[in-house]
């Protein structure tokens, strides 16, 4: 029986949907045979010589090992970091920027902050595109929107024909104020379409439709920056593809906003690809929580560098519509490029179990945000690594098997992670050794507990009120504590979290948010005008998701807007009443901005105007039917007691002989008491005392804490 | 409470991994404040400029923590709640009291600068107090001249109760409307910073019910503690013992103004004399000595120890003299609208004490910025007033080049041209960098910009930029050469610095912000650095063949 009521329809079910995830390490699989739900996963070393070839070696290899012919492969969805990757490694397209005269500097300048303040040997990233390659044209378009000096097409000509001789592959083009007005960067569109057909031209009024040159340009350029690069990977792979008998569906591209949209629209944007791993890990958790029935959850996603956390209302993961990519220094705002694109809202830390601790400048202990990686990596993987990292601290306290690590794919050496902690962390702070493995621990749980409380805080929640869905390598290893701190009563563990992002990809619908600038008084808004704005930006949506073969009755349309109070920066998304809008439908907008303006910040300004900043359609096709295989009941969980160890209990500060369970032993209905762990494959899952822990029948473990702790 | 009093003594018998978590608490719940002022604020200095700071103080008044990376302020030598208390007593506070004060003398130096402060209560006992000031983006007072008290310069707030037991003092708010020239926008950033104070109190006394300690006094002590410990082991790891002096000098108005900094290092702690520099002037650039600590704590913290949280242990191993009636102490009721004009170059004067002594934490003299604002009415009769930056280069660094267009000492943030565009009838004409602008040397000072705008509006705006230190340029240092100076100037003729400017439809302003100076030798500037600078603009030919003996081959333009 479909769990998700409501959403499904009728669908052919007959074969199966692949997902698969390019990652820094690994590109992982997940292979589900759509009539059964049975989900098989793979994984392969990322290849980056030929990013393509690495997909179709693992793609070969989990085809064969399950005898899916090619031919079966009914849905495909991929997602890569192949742009974000192209960003920080500047391995993008030879770019130029054209900008209004008198503004060549928008991208060097940025916003001139430092975001240290005491550093002065500072840092900032590189432009993508170099002052030489940045060129001015005369027009201009006033605040207003009026073009006070027409644009000089004939330059425009010239310059085309400048930049083809030069060997540019791609333009970005940021005007003043285009995103009110988009006349000229349209007409330079054109006329690049005519002189300079072979460039790829990336429009700031199309890209990222919003206010302020420099973040708008910033993304511009990203976008224009790795067009050329995306193009040729996903024509190449669907090549590829054809080639071996993947034939039934064009490739769908996940979305930084957890939508999937069709190949042609992805080579468009690519820059809304860039956080497609880690959207796919949230709709993974969204979904999960929901064949659990449970719709408020807080996605804990910690792996070796750094741990992400989004919030889940009623099954949404939240939305935002700026971030940063390829920071220069550690995770901190402000360090690295600004790009404004819809993205799940996450916060990331730099908290991994790669993460080092060491005594600060203070004389106090500090855990991360500098990690170990993969190589040399911890202390434990005897990779000459010398540094004390959590999972050190991770290993001496128990939580980890030196034995079991990948499933015995690795093995850990203890006595080099005591070495590392005794000699970095314990004798330099004078404590124990213990204390100090136990410290390192702590200090890395708060370090996530305090900046999720705060991102909740920030938005008016109460982390107290949400279920917390664990995964990645070391997420399953620090969840209890970290609920623990931040109230919250329920962990759900997936099953297979080692690749939750590329399950993700097969849950998500197909999606694709579309913006238009409003500017105007909320009790002022021009109904017919907004009306007509609504429309043309759905039927480009439809489009689009036709494209991608999907029936058009299918198609359902999400309105927002985006609200404030009129002088204020920031805005709150609302949303907007589908069908005819009128001055009910207007106050029901502003009662709901009212109420999420005094959720986070206690109180409204009586009587100050409110604006609209722009008007949002997102335009979604069908949430994908995916039911997952069950597992049998059976025996309790005695039947996967694999033996004991020595695991730390923090609560009682002593070591105690600990039950360590098989996650694949364990039969649905099958029920653990912390102090336990379970092992599995890609991760362990740490249950502290007065935790009790269920097995559904996916496999998935519900913890349940022990309420009134804080 | 009992079970936890082994571990909460105060000093270093703290546990380091305890401390390390409930300190990193406490400066979060700092920062979720300054988030609420941020987002609902209505001013762009406030929002985009980032200039407010948030502060938190024990029971005893003494600071305990600020917030770290949301605003820009480094009010970290406020006194406004030691003298608050002098005028209001404990006895005479309760829960939900604001006071709110603009005291030139306590707070930030000039009475733009609005402090409230919120006495903070945990089941009925005082444990401590919240302050939060940001920049107004109007103060009143007069636009026109040059003010020679200070009681030109706008509306001065004595300690008041703005809120009394939590219920707004309106007469306050009707003075404070009635006297500044966007009241809207002016009373919303002050209930923006009272928002700050209400998220304190209620995270304040849930941080303590949740650690069970009761109030902050113990834990504010470790804090202290640490953070002072850090701070003498960062001075005599990083600034050698002796005296040193060096010297600075802005522009002034009639003549130069000198700033003479000896500083003295001993045994992990720092004295900075500022005896020598020059008498209190007659006109608003003096700085009043809470400004001129600013500073001078700054420039030895970025120096000694830059990673160490701001509080008052941080602070107290450096000491900060100056005589009464000089310009960086001047005496009540001295004009001092233009602090930031003069306090900005106190760094320069310390740094050139260190120049020799310090190693890598160290730079070339930089462009600071350009303060300008704007005020003036539309034809509706609506009146706007807000306050944007202009920033000149950073000088390079020992072993990298300066940066462009990036303010130091202060830092904060431009406005986007199209923001400001929306809210000032202006048209920016340009906004580039001005090629040229950051000395050369093996490594390049960051070069300024300039910035041109015109009056669109049928109404006059007032404009005034200050800079305070156009006519002398950016010193280089270890022989790197001088950045360039920069001037003011209308329809392109040349302008007072700090003096207001009125610009009629269609008047042109332009700004020239001073680049930087360069680091060492030109001789020894990588080639390829040379090249990438003439390709990218930077430099141009005539520069590089002067100051590096670089011809660009023929062929290889672009």
């Amino acid at each position: 029986m479909p769990r998700n009521k409501g959403r499904q329809h009728k669908t052919d079910h007959s074969g199966y949907a692949l997902g698969v995830d390019i990652g820094g390490t690994f590109t992982d699989f997940a292979l589900i045979e759509r009539r059964t739900g049975r989900l098989t996963v793979g994984k392969v070393l990322t290849d980056y010589v030929d990013v393509s070839r690495g997909v179709m070696t693992g793609l070969k290899k989990i085809l064969e090992e399950n005898n899916v012919e090619p031919a079966d492969v009914r849905v495909f969805v991929h997602g890569t970091t192949l742009a974000t990757n192209a960003l920080i490694e500047r391995r993008g397209a030879k770019t130029a920027l054209i900008v209004t005269r008198g503004f060549r500097d928008i991208l060097t300048m940025g916003r001139e902050s430092r975001y240290d303040i005491y550093d002065i040997e500072i840092d900032l990233p590189a432009p993508l595109v170099p002052r030489a390659m940045v060129f001015e044209i005369t027009e201009r378009i006033e605040a207003d929107g009026q073009v006070e000096t027409s644009l000089a097409k004939r330059d425009v000509r010239e310059l085309a024909r400048q930049i083809v001789s030069s060997g540019i592959d791609a333009v970005a083009v940021c005007l003043l104020h285009a995103f009110r007005n988009s006349v000229h960067e349209q007409a330079i569109a054109e006329i690049f379409a005519r002189e300079a057909p072979q460039v790829s031209v990336s429009l700031s009024s199309d890209v990222s439709p919003g206010i302020g040159e420099f973040e708008r340009a910033s993304t511009t350029v990203a976008n224009a920056y790795v067009r050329p690069v995306m193009r040729r990977y996903l024509n190449d792979l669907k090549t590829k593809l054809e080639l071996i008998g993947v034939t039934a569906s064009d490739p769908l591209i996940m979305t930084s906003d957890g939508g999937t949209i069709p190949r042609a629209t992805a080579v468009e944007y690519p820059v809304r690809l860039i956080e497609s791993g880690p959207a796919g890990g949230a709709m993974a958790a969204s979904y999960i929580g929901g064949v659990s029935n449970y719709g408020d959850l807080i996605a804990f996603d910690m792996g070796g560098t750094t741990a992400k956390i989004c919030v889940i209302e009623n099954g949404e993961p939240s939305r935002t519509g700026q971030f940063e990519v390829g920071h220069v220094y550690r995770f901190a705002r402000g360090s690295g490029l600004p790009i404004r694109a819809p993205v799940l809202e996450m916060i990331e830390i730099g908290a991994g179990g790669g993460s080092i601790a060491e005594v600060s400048a203070l004389g106090l202990l500090k855990v991360g945000p500098e990690s170990a990686s993969a190589n040399p990596g911890p202390a434990c993987y005897g990779l000459g690594g010398s540094a004390a990292t959590v999972t050190d601290a991770d290993l001496f306290l128990g939580y980890l098997n030196a034995d079991f690590f990948l499933g015995g794919g690795m093995a850990l050496d203890r006595n080099l992670a005591v070495k590392a902690i005794s000699e970095h962390v314990a004798k330099p702070l004078g404590v124990p050794s213990y204390r100090a493995a136990v410290g390192i621990h702590e200090v890395v749980n708060d370090n996530m507990a305090r900046a999720a409380k705060v991102h909740c805080l920030q938005r008016g929640q109460d982390p107290r009120d949400y279920t917390m869905v664990a995964f990645g390598g070391a997420g399953p290893v620090h969840a209890h504590r970290v609920a623990a701190a931040l109230g919250m009563k329920r962990v759900v563990f997936p099953a297979r979290a080692g690749v939750m992002s590329a399950f993700g990809f097969l849950v998500s619908p197909p999606a694709f948010e579309l913006i238009r600038t409003a500017g105007e008084p909320l009790d002022n808004v021009d109904m017919k005008a907004t009306q007509s704005v609504f429309k043309e930006m759905e039927a480009a949506g439809r489009r689009m998701l036709e494209g991608a073969g999907i029936a058009n009755k299918s198609i359902s349309v999400r309105r927002e807007a985006a609200i404030r109070y009129a002088g204020q920066t920031f805005d709150l998304l609302v949303p907007v009443p589908a069908g005819k809008l009128g001055k009910a439908q207007l106050q029901e907008m502003e009662r709901a901005f009212l109420g999420r303006y005094r959720a986070r910040y206690h109180r409204t300004n009586p009587g100050h105007p409110i604006e609209v900043v722009n008007w949002r359609s997102v335009v979604s096709g069908p949430k994908p039917d995916i039911k997952l295989q069950k597992f049998p009941a059976g025996a309790g969980a005695r039947a996967a007691l694999k033996g004991h160890r020595k695991v730390y209990d923090i609560d009682n500060g002593r070591f105690i002989d600990c039950p360590v369970y098989d996650r694949y032993a364990l039969a649905a209905g099958a029920k653990i008491k912390g102090p336990a762990i379970v092992e599995e494959v890609e991760s362990t899952v740490v249950i502290g005392v007065g935790a009790r822990v269920e097995a559904d029948k996916y496999n998935n473990l519900i913890m349940t804490l022990p309420v009134g702790r804080k | 409470m009992k079970a936890n009093r082994r571990r909460l003594r105060p000093g270093t018998a703290f546990d380091p991994i305890d401390l390390e978590i409930l300190w990193s608490r406490l400066i979060a719940l700092v920062d979720e404040a300054a988030y609420a002022i941020v987002r609902t604020s209505m001013s762009k200095v406030v929002v985009e400029g980032r200039d407010f700071g948030v502060l938190l103080y024990d029971a005893d008044g003494r600071m305990l923590a600020a917030d770290i990376s949301i605003a820009s302020k480094v009010g970290t030598s406020s006194i406004a709640v030691k003298e608050i208390l002098k005028i209001h007593p404990v006895s005479t506070l309760a829960k939900g009291d604001v006071i709110v004060t603009n005291n030139p003398w306590w707070i930030m130096g000039h009475l733009n600068d609005i402090a409230v402060v919120a006495p903070l209560f945990h089941k009925g006992r005082l444990v401590g107090f919240a302050e939060c000031m940001a920049h107004m983006a109007d103060i009143g007072g007069s636009l026109s001249g040059a003010p020679r008290e200070v009681y030109e310069e706008g509306l001065i707030i004595p300690p008041i109760k703005a809120v009394e037991r939590g219920r707004e003092n309106t007469t306050f708010f009707a003075m404070l409307e009635a006297n500044v020239r966007v009241p809207r926008q002016v009373s919303s950033d002050v209930r923006a910073l009272i928002t700050g104070l209400h998220v304190m109190q209620e995270k304040v006394s849930e941080f303590i019910e949740r650690h069970r300690i009761g109030d902050l006094n113990s834990l504010s002590a470790a804090v202290l503690a640490q953070s002072e410990a850090a701070m003498r082991r960062g001075i005599m790891e990083h600034i050698p013992e002796g005296v040193y002096e060096g010297r600075s000098s802005v522009d002034g108005f009639d003549e130069p103004l000198h700033i003479h900094a000896r500083v003295t290092s001993r045994n992990g702690t720092v004295e900075i004399d500022l005896a020598g520099s020059s008498p209190q002037s007659t006109y608003g650039i003096n700085c009043t000595l809470v400004y001129t600590y600013v500073w001078s704590m700054y420039t030895i913290k970025c120096i000694a120890c830059p990673t160490v949280p701001n509080n008052e242990g941080t602070f107290a191993p450096i000491r900060v003299v100056a005589p009464e009636g000089c310009f960086l102490n001047p005496v009540f009721p001295a004009p001092v609208k233009m602090k930031p004009s003069s306090g900005h170059y106190i760094p320069i004067a310390i740094l050139d004490a260190l120049k020799d002594v310090v190693d890598d934490r160290m730079l070339a003299e930089s462009g600071n910025k350009s303060l300008v604002y704007m005020a003036g009415r539309r034809p509706d009769g609506q009146a706007y007033s807000d306050l944007i930056f202009v920033m000149g280069g950073m000088g390079a660094r020992p072993h990298k080049d300066g940066l462009h267009t990036m303010s130091f000492p202060a830092n904060s943030s431009n406005i986007p041209v199209e923001v400001l565009e929306s809210i000032v009838p202006l048209r920016v004409r340009k906004k580039l960098i001005r090629p040229d602008s950051g000395g050369p040397g093996r490594y390049r000072g960051g070069c300024g910009q300039v910035f041109e705008f015109e009056s669109v509006s049928p109404l006059p705006i007032i404009v005034r930029a200050e800079h305070g230190k156009l006519k002398t340029a950016p010193q280089g240092l270890h022989g790197g050469g001088a950045g360039m100076g920069g001037r003011h100037a209308v329809n392109g003729k040349e302008v007072p610095d700090k003096l207001p400017v009125v610009l009629q439809n269609r008047d042109v302003m332009t700004l020239e912000i001073p680049g930087s100076g360069g680091v060492g030798p030109t001789s020894e500037r990588d080639r390829t650095a040379v090249a990438r600078d003439v390709a990218d603009g930077i430099v141009s030919a005539e520069a590089a063949y002067r100051d590096y003996g670089y011809r660009e081959k023929p062929d290889a333009k672009k």
